[in-house]
């Protein structure tokens, strides 16, 4: 059934819930929390078909907040959805207009259902500090998706700079089923510790970043971050861990199918598709305390991986001259680093024309302070790897995978870094 | 099993990280049954779209058939198609059916179990099952031992340096306790006993489970859990089938063997059980042990228990016919169909308070539930009017279907008098719970590839759960008369709802 409630107000739309309850005779079904998502008028169906069959695990009220124009007068239109057209919950669409917009919050007060946990979700683009903002000030849990965003490395780095308890991240749950894959591998004997971790994936992609960092973090051990092999599809590509027993590797050379090998183990063939927005909503949902693993691989992980450009480690033959010009330049980078954010704050540029001078500049990722290997900790921060990795390529770099963004003085670097580019 | 290093990837603070089974695989006897196509292939299935199983999983049918190995596929194929719990994925049925074998054999043919043992060791080398197995009996218990003497001569039941072999056995557990114990000294001969994992699947509920975070994670109902405010409680699990197809089986056996042995009592033992020290399976068991061996059973059994074989007639809009006029029964048959036995549980805790379980087929509706029914309160300010309608308060585990908990509770009327009348409040998991919610056998399964006992109850449970029902079917077997019938559609014999009205009380209607 839907109700819709042009021009109202939040008390209106109160009455209107009880009353369809009460005339509707709709069951009341316990419900554990409320969900509110905040996104744009006409992005708003995806998200509420995630929220709807998501409810069936967790029956919750959705409160979708679509902005729209904000020239326009201030209006609030409303619509509830319950029953069939809702799943399991009760689905209120409130469309803002006008100054409104800025003041989501106030309309969603009133609404939020006593005692049970608020969740708040940006399908699209999230604010800067998410727990600063009015809504997500209200929220136990506030989730963003990094990989929606038009620059997800960039935001990737927002979400780690500006991270509080929380927050997630819909990149780091989708790689959940990559996590347990690897973590099933090493429930297995040999139980051999890992030597090093090269993990591919598209350049923007922060599910890769974060399968990486997650993997620094619990392996301590060196683990390097590439991109996949041309033509392959998007997101992550692949894992291999090292050990003394024999790699397991975990390849997706296009979306859908991966490749487990272990060795001395025939290769095992696994259905690994990229998870839809239902999957991962309802994960989301399960558990509404802070995600400390995630907490820990944003803010420290992040930093212990190597980022290099290309994925063939050792094909490279670093061409001397850019090696040493790059460490000079590359001085500066450190300083303002800081430990914990060490990666180097090459802002992006436009993608095509950059990967192809990167190409072209290809083979001059492995530094010559040897990131890959040597460092036990696999800590870039004191022997600088990535930093002149990273001005080595300056710009190759800065067209794929960079991370950090923002908060370094970026423009400076990159401006002293391309000069120095040998090309 | 659980291995004693630890994992660096799994840290206990990352609660979304899915526990995937090792490399495995599942080898089924009896194959062609239906507890096989309409359970466990479609649980299997919605494993592997779940992403909780190995890559290179692989599932071996052992049966009589003469099919290949494509042939097979299909059944297993339609057989998913028709009942998985979640949609069909093209990929992941790819990836699954490239595990599937079939091998041909009867149980004692020593061919096919050498073919059987090279399927496995081929598979382990080539699909990467990495030589764990379970071996799924579903077949009937006389056919035990001879294939459990097979697995034995082929070696099949032996793993070799950190592999793991598990047999998974289906209800009954015996026919009684001389035989249960035959049974699982039979069993454990050839697997030990913590390679064994006796499917009980109502301990694969969601809300079997939930009846231990609502007793134990609330502060709520502790306090009167007990027979300081409980006055009775009742277990039903009512059937509206018939026997249906399974008259072969059911024909001696007979309802209390086939229900209140395992699934009544585990829920019993469940909702009696002290609280255990930590949710481990030792802990568990250990408390659920204790309650079953403080079941005592009341001196007069005649008066303490009821029985009935359903009659012929109309049951919800169609014509059906009466247990003795069904294929394959006889019509001397002293078989129940309905069974309801009074217990009770000699502790601190539940003297005084009469455990009441039933279960029978061709009844009302179908429905599972334990109700917590509570003393009246001592004293009622209000006048006898105004709280004749009023009955006790009570607490209702809806097992199935409907999975929820209900509380029940006098409410004043609306209206100018004080009249008192018994309202719900109720917690339901959802409506379409089915579609989100593993089914029991997902997570029976699944627990069995992981080596994960705590659902699966040990022998000393079987034995005592024996020990209890023993004297009631000696009780029974001493009369031959023919047995009280009850209507189909109704809850069950006059006899049953006598037993109740002796004690001052009545069946709740569920």
């Amino acid at each position: 059934m839907i109700i819709d409630l042009p021009s109202t107000d939040s008390s209106k739309i109160n009455k209107a819930l009880v009353e369809m309850r009460e005339k509707g005779g709709s069951i009341a079904l316990g419900r554990v929390l409320t969900l509110v998502i905040v996104t744009e008028d006409g992005a708003a169906e995806d998200p509420i078909a995630a929220a709807n069959a998501a409810s069936f695990e967790h029956p919750c009220r959705v409160i979708v907040l679509a902005m729209g124009s904000k020239r326009a007068s201030a209006r609030l239109d409303a619509q509830i959805r319950v029953g069939g057209d809702a799943g399991a919950s009760e689905v209120v669409v409130l469309r803002l207009y006008g100054p409104l917009v800025d003041h989501g919050a106030s309309v969603v007060v009133p609404l939020l259902l006593a005692d049970a946990p608020v969740v708040a979700w940006w399908p699209g683009e999230a604010p800067e500090v998410p727990s600063k903002d009015p809504i997500g000030m209200l929220a136990e849990r506030r989730i963003t998706d990094a990989a929606s965003a038009r620059r997800p490395n960039a935001q990737l780095a927002k979400r780690r700079d500006s991270y509080q308890p929380g927050d997630t991240d819909l990149s780091w749950t989708r790689i959940t089923r990559w996590r347990g894959l690897l973590a099933s591998t090493l429930d297995q004997p040999p139980h051999d510790k890992i030597t090093s971790v090269t993990v591919a994936g598209a350049t923007e992609s922060p599910s890769a970043d974060l399968l990486a960092a997650w993997l620094a973090v619990a392996l301590k051990c060196p683990v390097k971050r590439v991109k996949s092999p041309t033509k392959s599809g998007p997101g992550l590509h692949s894992v291999v861990l090292t050990r003394r027993a024999g790699d397991i590797s975990l390849v997706r050379p296009q979306t859908i199918t991966a490749e487990l090998k272990v060795a001395n183990q025939p290769e095992r063939h696994v259905a690994l598709p990229r998870r839809g927005l239902r999957d991962c909503l309802s994960e989301e949902l399960r558990r509404l305390d802070a995600d400390d693993v995630y907490a820990e691989v944003l803010t420290k992980g992040m930093a212990l991986v190597a980022r290099h450009a290309e994925a063939a480690p050792k094909s490279a033959v670093p061409k001397p001259a850019t090696a040493s010009k790059s460490t000079a330049v590359a001085k500066p980078a450190p300083a303002p680093a800081t430990a914990s954010t060490a990666e180097p704050a090459t802002a992006r540029r436009t993608p095509d024309r950059r990967t192809k001078i990167a190409a072209a500049a290809a083979s001059v990722d492995d530094p010559p302070t040897g990131t890959d290997d040597a460092s036990p900790t696999g800590v870039p921060a004191e022997t600088t790897d990535p930093a002149p990795a990273e001005a080595s390529t300056g710009r190759a770099r800065s067209a794929r995978k960079t991370r950090a963004d923002a908060t370094r003085p970026a423009t400076p670097r990159r401006r002293s870094a391309k000069p120095a580019d040998p090309s | 099993m659980a291995s004693k290093v630890v994992n660096p990837l799994r840290d206990p603070r990352d609660k979304r990280l899915p526990r995937i089974a090792g490399p495995s695989g599942i080898v089924i006897f009896g194959v062609t049954g239906d507890l096989a196509r309409k359970k466990l292939m479609p649980a299997i299935y919605d494993l592997a779209n779940r992403g909780l199983l190995p890559p290179g999983f692989a599932l071996v049918g052992f049966a009589r058939r003469d099919w290949a190995n494509e042939d097979f596929s299909k059944v297993v194929h339609d057989a998913v198609r028709q009942y998985a719990r979640t949609p069909f994925s093209e990929e992941v049925w790819r990836h699954l059916a490239e595990g599937f074998r079939f091998v041909q054999g009867a149980f004692d043919d020593d061919d096919a179990f050498d073919t059987l043992a090279a399927t496995l060791a081929d598979l382990d080398r080539i699909r990467g099952t990495g030589g764990n197995h379970a071996f799924y009996f579903s077949i009937p218990p006389s056919a035990f031992p001879v294939v459990l003497k097979q697995l034995k001569r082929s070696g099949l039941c032996d793993p070799h340096a950190e592999e793991w072999r598990r047999v998974v056995i289906e209800k009954p557990f015996g026919h009684d306790l001389k035989s249960a114990v035959e049974l699982n000294s039979l069993v454990n001969d050839v697997f030990p006993s913590d390679s064994v994992f006796r499917i009980d699947h109502y301990l694969g509920k969601e809300t079997v489970q939930n009846l231990l975070a609502l007793r134990f994670a609330n502060q709520l109902y502790e306090p009167i859990w007990n027979n300081n405010y409980v006055d009775h409680i009742q277990i039903t699990q009512a059937e509206d089938i018939g026997v249906g197809g399974r008259a072969g089986y059911y024909d001696g056996i007979g309802a209390a063997r086939d229900v209140i042995q395992n699934h009544l009592l585990q829920l019993m033992a469940l909702t009696a059980m002290e609280e255990p020290v930590a949710f481990d399976p030792k802990e568990l068991r250990r408390e659920k042990v204790k309650v079953l061996s403080a079941v005592q059973l009341p001196k007069d059994l005649s008066a303490g228990s009821a029985r009935g074989q359903y009659a012929g007639g109309w049951q919800g809009g169609s014509k059906v016919r009466g247990y003795l006029e069904e294929d394959g029964i006889s019509q001397t048959s002293t078989t129940e169909t309905y069974a309801a036995i009074k217990l009770l549980v000699e502790t601190r805790r539940w003297a005084g308070v009469p455990f009441y379980l039933r279960t029978g087929k061709r009844m009302g509706k179908r429905v599972s539930e334990i109700a917590v029914v509570f003393k009246r309160a001592p004293h009622l300010p209000f006048s006898h009017n105004d709280t004749e309608e009023l009955g006790s308060n009570m607490l209702v585990i809806r097992v199935q279907p409907d999975e929820g908990v209900t509380i029940r509770f006098g409410s004043k009327v609306p209206g100018p008098a004080m009249e008192v009348r018994d309202v719900s409040m109720d917690f339901s998991y959802g409506q379409s719970f089915t579609e989100a919610s593993p089914e029991a056998y997902e997570r029976l399964i699944l627990d069995v590839l992981l080596g994960e006992p705590s659902l699966f109850p040990q022998d000393e449970e079987v034995e005592l759960s024996w020990k209890i029902l023993d004297p009631v079917e000696k009780h029974w077997a001493r009369s031959s008369a023919k047995l009280e019938q009850y209507a189909s559609g109704s809850w069950g014999p006059a006899s049953a709802d006598a037993m109740m009205a002796r004690d001052g009380r009545a069946w709740r209607r569920p």
